[in-house]
């Protein structure tokens, strides 16, 4: 049997995995029982890491050490404005890394983002492996479909860290719309409208027979979702306050968090209901060691209003969504909500008022990424799956020429895999290197776009100007990700490329870090083991102990009897020895004798 | 047809595109030298091929349409003539071929145009998919985007994206997932490409109607090009024809010249042709007396082959003249249709059949004039469709040929910037942008691509000194003033 892939919905606030079982897609809950995880990391005081709802229920006691929406930083250079942007919300400390990336100090340690988001990953492929009993390697990775390539790389990374062959990255909008069509034989035109916790994309694709999705246009904006919403409730909570006592709750990071988990409880709340109450008691104390209290009433409308032209730009960006994929609102055959963010009742409004039509319900929003995802893999690994997907590049991409000009090579919106090959001459005689910056982006400067990588084409056959020509390959595959290839056109021969990474990480990085990955599973696997063994003695003495008297009462008076006791104390004495040294061999050799003791002790009350 | 046929000739089929046939190059090589005049033997001496192979490539090109066995044209005037048309000018009015091509194989049609090595490739992939594969790949040149998704010209959007859908699971490498490809990787994707370009030019209603456009304006000016090609053999023909009809008359009314003919019976008329062939180049007779009789007859026969050659000579003029008059009223009545492009093929040959006819060259070069701007309009068209979808290559090569029919400033710098885009030849982008320069010295475009074609050649100075006249024509470009500064500093 071919082994099995998981799909994994790696979200800004929560993640989903899910895995193809016979031909329907199964969502994994965790251990608590839960289909999503939330996509937060943190670090305890003693240096322990958490990950998910644990680290979710520790964000207030411990809010510097607790990173949440990482993947709003990942793949962004140090000086992007979206990092400025984090800079000043966040409540754990961002730091510049070394190739002007960014780095997050946790305690005393600071992380690469690609490695906090391949703790989620690794999170998630333990939910997995507990499920299916069996050890996973493989995972199809979702990402904003408006991710470019850097980010992109990025998560492929984090997937690497985290021990995964990510054999796939997919759009996170056409993942969902594999959920939603896969195995009907639909044909039909279809609109995903994803707003997610940090990011918002929509993609128009066509569903036809054989299994073909192909995506038209996709279009989005990535740092658009929940976490704007939830920071304007709290601009209006901080205001208010600030008006009544004059106090600014930023300052306290503990105050922040709290003001936080507060803001997105009440969002979610006024989806259902029309008004709800924002309370936190002694939220902040004055100088006077007066404790001061918040307590405000949020009602939809009013939330409605701070957020309207959050829900306008979504929906400007789906006019063009459209507008690129030269179809009237009217062809559109059926809309598709993705993300928590899409329960909010304007949002839905806006949707349906845009396009005409009530957005489809057959497709559970939280879920659907992960479930698309799966489908994917199953469809690359097994070969009776009748599915193809056809995905775009969601950016231009492009060179930049003489003049810092932006040259475009291969078009937005254009279906993928897709190459295209550029001849490049040499200027001066004697030339032996090419330098060739490219970028993805859709403005005509190149600076306002997106630098991927500087390639120098070196060692280059000595000849005068004009005489060496190299064909360069510029190709994106179908994961997204731009990779070039050079060829001297007249000897055939193909030429080195040397890539500087302009953000992210080197091989060097990638492959130190995935060893402390590794490392950390050992360890972890290995407290589980010991974890395990601890409760299973403690319940072992706990019975072994409460056997005594009897045992005493039976067998006290013969030699046999007290031989037998005193070496139960032994034991009991050995087996807090052990869990007080972490000792997991010996721990495990004494549980044997604990259950060997307790077989003894039962037979003798039994007998008497 | 049985090509060693009596008095049968290979001759190429008019209207035939030897490119889109399915053929190898040794068969491509032996249509190139069907003319209708070489036999299987001198095309086998011409190409030094085997004779065996000629014949079987010919019998190939035959199933395929591309070559027919006609009767040696001489000795078979055309049957069906209208009278105010001359025979051959019915290539002017040029129709395209229509009857399909047949393939011999209609399974595997590109199956000629490739090394069938490359199906023993080690790869991943079955025998009857790899051959698909190499069907599409091979024929991505040649095909057209209906041609390619097996649909017809009519077809409905949903037609062609059900095609697509289709035809997509075999060429999209997701199929193949961890499987080993080798070469087929690359032509997988490369097809691949093609289809999806093919489905997204043909469902929108704009593109498609563009490209229909393309299509039939590269039809055009294909039939065009083949009217203009067609005129030397069709001068041939005439030539012919003309010599034929003079013989044919010259044996209507007089015995056929021959060696047996009996000498002339009158010894006065013996003596003067004699004399006239001795006249000059031998010592004149001292006597009056009579010639020796081998001598005399020789002279006879001689006098009668100049007697039937000046009488052959005069039938062959008269029938040039009713050829040329025949081609004047066909350009005429052309002419009359706004046909431009026959009238100009017409003329053509009269032009040639009466070289010293003044007015009729002004005629000619004055329709010539027509037809060569009606022609640069289509391939204007052509070029702006290319060039739009940024076919450079092909775009600059259509240009190139709107400059010879209509030159203009405008033109040889598209020619130019086509090159330059496309990485085409650079000296040749040079030559097309200062001719642009030349015709339009005040204009600042031409001299910008001239400028960029400089900086790509790594000519500096010159790329300077254009750039600094530039910026003096146009003070406020900063893009220029950005080059100038960045030449200056070396950061090319």
């Amino acid at each position: 049997m071919t082994e099995k892939v998981i799909g994994i919905d790696l979200g800004t606030t929560n993640s989903c995995v899910a895995v193809m079982e016979g031909d329907a897609p199964v969502v994994i809950p965790n251990r608590g029982g839960y289909k999503t995880t939330p996509s937060i990391v943190a670090v305890t005081e003693a240096g322990k890491r958490l990950v998910g709802h644990i680290a979710k229920r520790q964000a207030i006691t411990n809010a510097e050490n607790t990173v949440y929406a990482a993947k709003r930083l990942i793949g962004r250079k140090w000086n992007s404005p979206q990092v400025k942007n984090a800079l000043m919300t966040s409540s754990y400390s961002i730091v510049e890394g070394p190739h002007a990336d960014v780095r997050i100090k946790l305690r005393d340690k600071t992380y690469s983002v690609p490695e906090v988001s391949s703790m989620i990953l690794q999170e998630m492929r333990v939910i997995a492996e507990d499920y299916l009993g069996h050890p996973v390697s493989k995972a199809v990775v979702t990402v904003p479909a408006y991710f470019n390539d850097n980010q992109r790389q990025a998560t492929k990374d984090a997937g690497a860290i985290a021990g995964l062959d990510v054999i796939r990255i997919i759009n996170e909008p056409t993942a969902a719309s594999l959920a939603y069509g896969f195995g009907k034989d639909l044909d039909r035109t279809v609109a995903v409208y994803d707003l997610g916790g940090g990011t918002f994309d929509i993609s128009i694709l066509e569903i036809g027979a054989h299994g073909v999705f192909k995506v038209v246009s996709t279009t989005g904006d990535t740092f658009l979702g929940g976490e704007d919403f939830d920071a304007r409730i709290i601009d209006w909570l901080v205001e208010s306050f600030k008006e009544e006592h004059e106090i600014d709750l930023r300052q306290d990071r503990m105050a922040l968090q709290r003001l936080r988990d507060a803001a997105e409880k009440a969002k979610c709340e006024l989806s259902s209901v029309k008004e709800t109450e924002i309370n936190l008691p002694f939220i902040i104390s004055t100088g006077r060691n007066e404790a001061l209290h918040l307590q405000r009433t949020l009602t939809r409308q009013v939330l409605e209003g701070l957020t309207e032209d959050l829900v306008e730009r979504t929906v400007d960006i789906c006019k063009q969504a459209l507008d690129d994929a030269k179809l009237g609102v009217d062809e559109v055959e059926d809309v598709i909500l993705v993300g928590g963010m899409t329960r909010m009742p304007s949002i839905q409004k806006a949707v349906t008022d845009f396009f005409g039509r009530e957005p489809s319900k057959s497709v559970h929003p939280d879920e659907v990424v992960a479930l698309g995802a799966a489908i994917q893999g199953a469809a690359l690994v097994e070969d009776k799956h009748e599915m193809i997907l056809l995905d775009v590049t969601p950016h231009a991409l492009g060179i930049m020429t003489f003049g810092s000009y932006f040259e475009e090579l291969i078009p937005q919106n254009t279906t993928v895999p897709t190459s295209r090959t550029k001849v490049f001459t040499t200027s001066r005689d004697d030339q032996t290197a090419v330098k060739i910056l490219v970028m993805q982006g859709e403005s005509k400067k190149a600076d306002e776009n997106e630098l991927l990588g500087e390639f120098i084409l070196t060692g280059l056959r000595r000849a005068p100007k004009g005489h060496v020509e190299i064909e360069v390959t510029f190709e994106i595959n179908t994961d997204g990700i731009v990779s070039v290839h050079a060829k001297d056109l007249e000897t055939g021969q193909a030429q080195s490329i040397q890539v500087t990474a302009t953000s992210g990480l080197t091989q060097d990085e990638i492959k130190s870090m995935m060893e402390n990955a590794k490392d950390y599973m050992v360890e972890r696997r290995h407290d589980e083991e010991f974890e395990g063994l601890k409760q299973q003695a403690e319940s072992l003495v706990a019975e072994v102990e409460r056997l005594f008297p009897d045992v005493e009462r039976v067998v006290g008076g013969a030699d046999f009897g007290r031989d037998a006791m005193s070496k139960a104390k032994r034991i009991v004495e050995a087996t807090q020895a052990a869990i007080a040294k972490n000792d997991t061999a010996g721990l495990k050799e004494q549980v044997e004798q604990l259950q060997r003791t307790e077989r003894m002790f039962k037979g003798v009350v039994a007998r008497s | 047809m049985p090509p060693s046929e009596e008095g049968q000739l290979p001759c190429p089929v008019a209207g035939v595109d030897m490119r889109s046939l399915p053929i190898g190059p040794e068969e491509a090589f032996v249509l190139t030298r069907v003319d209708g005049r070489s036999s299987e033997a001198d095309i086998a001496a011409a190409t030094g091929l085997d004779p065996g192979r000629v014949l079987q490539s010919l019998r190939r090109l035959v199933e395929l349409g591309a070559v027919r066995y006609d009767k040696v044209a001489p000795s078979s005037p055309p049957k069906h003539e209208r009278s105010s048309v001359p025979p051959g000018v019915r290539i002017s009015h040029p129709v395209i071929e229509t009857k399909p091509v047949q393939h011999p194989d209609a399974e595997h049609p590109a199956a000629a145009l490739y090394d069938p090595a490359e199906l023993d490739e080690d790869v991943d992939l079955d025998l009857p998919r790899r051959r698909k594969v190499l069907d599409y790949f091979y024929r991505l040149d040649t095909a057209t985007h209906y041609e390619l998704l097996e649909v017809s010209t009519q077809s409905e959007k949903k037609e062609i994206k059900d095609a697509y859908f289709k035809i997509v699971g075999v060429f999209h490498p997701d199929k193949y997932y961890g499987k080993n490809l080798g070469t087929f990787k690359t032509k997988l994707e490369r097809v691949f490409q093609r289809l999806t370009e093919a489905q997204e030019v043909l469902s929108r209603k704009a593109t498609r109607d563009e490209y229909d456009a393309y299509l039939e304006s590269q039809k055009r000016t294909k039939r065009l090009e083949q009217a203009f090609r067609g005129q030397s053999t069709e001068l041939e023909a005439v030539r012919r024809r003309i010599e034929q009809e003079a013989r044919i008359s010259d044996r209507a009314s007089h015995a056929p010249p021959s060696q047996s003919t009996p000498p002339a019976s009158d010894p006065e008329e013996r003596r003067r042709s004699l004399a006239r062939k001795l006249r000059g180049s031998l010592a004149p007779p001292a006597r009056n007396s009579a010639p020796p009789p081998e001598v005399s007859r020789a002279a006879i026969q001689e006098h009668v082959a100049d007697e039937l050659k000046r009488r052959y000579e005069s039938r062959l003029s008269q029938a040039r003249e009713s050829q040329v008059k025949k081609y004047i009223e066909a350009a005429d009545a052309s002419m009359a249709t706004r046909d431009v492009i026959s009238a100009a093929n017409a003329l053509r040959i009269a032009v040639t059949l009466a070289p010293d006819d003044a007015a009729l060259k002004a005629r000619f070069d004055d329709a010539q004039e027509k037809a060569s701007a009606l022609l640069a309009d289509t391939y204007l068209e052509q070029a702006k469709y290319e060039e739009t979808n940024k076919h450079w290559a092909e775009a600059a090569a259509t240009y190139e040929k709107v400059s010879r029919g209509k030159p203009s400033a405008n033109v040889f710098d598209k020619v130019a910037s086509c090159l330059y885009e496309g990485n085409g030849d650079l000296r040749k982008a040079g030559d097309m942008a200062r001719k642009a320069v030349a015709l339009a010295p005040k204009s600042v475009e031409p001299r910008l691509t001239l400028a960029k074609i400089y900086v790509k050649a790594g000519m500096k100075e010159s790329a300077l000194a254009e750039f600094e006249r530039i910026s003096q024509m146009a003070p406020g470009d900063d893009t220029v003033k950005d080059w100038i500064k960045r030449l200056k500093r070396g950061e090319v």
